[in-house]
């Protein structure tokens, strides 16, 4: 239910010419749905029909409903994830890292990425040789999460 | 007796069930399409409002970026607003005779009217930082207009509830919608000032460059001359570290020109698209001229090349591309090094001492300087 309140805001926002459209939308979405229900109440019906044929010894019966009953849940809950269906939007969190490196004595730190840092670029003094030292590299880190 | 009446109940409901079933594949059978035009609805639906947002972010970063570096000139939004609807209408081919001139104008002439946009907007931003500005206001458009197709193609959609216009766009779906995040994703690196994986070809460049003394050839081109094993090599990129792709055509036609045609090669090292399947960050070689873009500058280098008959062999870096556009990769930049490897080596293998030799860094040097 709060899915479709939510489809239903979903549908509505946006531009308002067409409001009357996303009305007669959510409608036939609704009906949709109801049907969906209704044929997977009815799949279950069968279901328990069949488990009763079944036992008065009418096994004939039995699979024919066992049959019409399988069918029914299965189709209503394909047809759900047919609707369900949705583009991905997924994020992929990235951290940029910064390398530098003393041209004299190869010291290397790696650090997080500040504005104003390029490649080639002289930045702060090495702590060892007080010597200006080069960003080599900037590139993003794969992290665990993808 | 009651349980004969139930039995019959049971009947009476299991008849009327089956026949509910029965019109249940009837309505599928006629409605089917229908529905799936609904589905589909839904899925463009979802879509578009996916793009709606990747595009107000897009714009929000825009306006914030430079807003920063134009505090005195009042609130830039209107102005960005309508940089955002900009268009842009392309030679006619219907006489191909002298079209690449007549693209090659039309890109001047665009070019020159954002950077005075920015310059208006932006007063406050030096070089690299317009250049910067340029590359998040050319990502803000091209999300716009992904935006714009798009819901377009989905009110459409609505309004004829007609199954073949909804699946035009809806096939396309994960394309576009791919497109659209590396695009959000370069908007944030031009922003940063992030080198991005485009720029792998002109990382090569300004690492072999780096160290000796460049000059502007053409416009946003730089050249550095450096000597590698006894041959003059003229190394060429963009005006990094800003948003910057230059006339490489330009700086190339005008150096063999210079030199009378006595260039023994010229080496071209840029990004490429790579199929799936394929690693990225893997280096490939490859003849002819490796370089994007509309073909203007390609067209150009194809035709002094031709003319005085000197090879012109490439280099590519692969990526996917999406890679091409977000901050650059480890792989990518792991890449980069193997393809200043293979430069040299092809230097070493193909030109003779005393030969003069063109390099090329092809690329969005955003980040990277030299
Ligand atoms: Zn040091």
């Amino acid at each position: 239910m709060l899915y479709l309140l939510e489809l239903g805001i979903q549908l509505g926002s946006g531009s308002n010419q067409k409001t009357e459209r996303s009305k007669s939308i959510v409608s036939s979405i609704l009906v949709y749905y109801i049907f969906l229900a209704g044929m997977f109440i009815i799949g279950i019906y069968f279901l328990y029909d069949a488990l009763q044929a079944y036992n008065t010894g009418d096994v004939e019966g039995a699979g024919f409903s066992a049959i019409l009953g399988i069918i029914g849940i299965g189709m209503s809950i394909y047809m759900l994830t047919m609707l369900r269906k949705r583009v991905s939007t997924k994020k992929i969190p990235k951290k940029v890292v910064t390398t530098i490196e003393c041209t004299k004595c190869s010291l290397k730190k790696i650090r997080t990425f500040t504005k104003g840092d390029y490649v080639l670029k002289d930045t702060e003094n090495c702590t060892k040789c007080d010597q200006p030292m080069l960003i080599t590299a900037i590139y993003t880190e794969k992290t665990d999460k993808s | 007796m009651i349980a004969s009446l139930l039995g019959q109940e049971g009947d009476i409901l299991n008849s009327i069930f089956q026949v509910v079933y029965l019109l249940s594949f009837l309505l599928f059978m006629f409605y089917g399409q229908k529905i799936q035009t609904l589905t589909m609805l839904r899925e463009v639906g979802s879509a578009v409002r996916k793009l709606k947002t990747l595009k107000d972010d897009s714009r929000r970063l825009a306006i914030d970026t430079i807003s920063e570096f134009g505090k005195n000139s009042g609130d830039p939004t209107p102005r960005i607003d309508h940089l955002l609807e900009y268009f842009t209408v392309m030679p006619k081919n219907l006489d191909p005779l002298g079209f690449v001139p007549k693209l090659e104008h039309l890109i001047d002439v665009r070019d020159l009217r954002f950077k005075k946009e920015i310059k208006i907007i932006a007063p406050e931003a030096d070089k690299v930082q317009s250049s910067n500005i340029e590359g998040v206001l050319e990502v803000a458009l091209g999300l716009n207009g992904i935006y714009k197709i798009v819901n377009h193609f989905y009110l459409l959609g609505r309004k004829t509830m007609n199954l073949y216009v909804i699946m035009q766009v809806q096939m396309q779906l994960p394309q576009i919608i791919r497109t659209a995040e590396a695009y959000s994703l370069a908007g944030k690196a031009f922003a940063e000032g992030q080198p991005i994986g485009d720029g792998a070809g002109a990382l090569v460049a300004a690492k072999m460059m780096h160290g000796s003394e460049n000059k502007e050839v053409a416009k946003n081109i730089l050249a550095s001359q450096i000597e590698h094993e006894g041959r003059t090599v003229f190394v060429i990129k963009a005006d990094g570290p800003g948003a910057n792709i230059g006339k490489y055509g330009v700086a190339i036609k005008q150096f063999i020109e210079e030199n009378d045609g006595k260039v023994a090669m010229v080496i071209m090292v840029d990004a490429a698209g790579k199929l799936e399947g394929e690693i990225s960050g893997s280096t490939a070689e490859g003849t002819g001229s490796v370089i994007g873009g509309l073909g203007v500058d390609a067209f150009i280098i194809e035709e002094v090349t031709s003319k005085y008959k000197i090879p012109v062999n490439g280099v590519a870096i692969k990526q996917s591309m999406e890679e091409s556009v977000a901050p650059m990769t480890k792989a990518i930049f792991d890449g980069v090094n193997v393809a200043i490897a293979r430069v040299k080596r092809i230097i070493h293998e193909e030109t003779k001492e005393g030969d003069i030799v063109i390099l090329v860094g092809v690329g969005n040097t955003v980040g990277v300087g030299q």
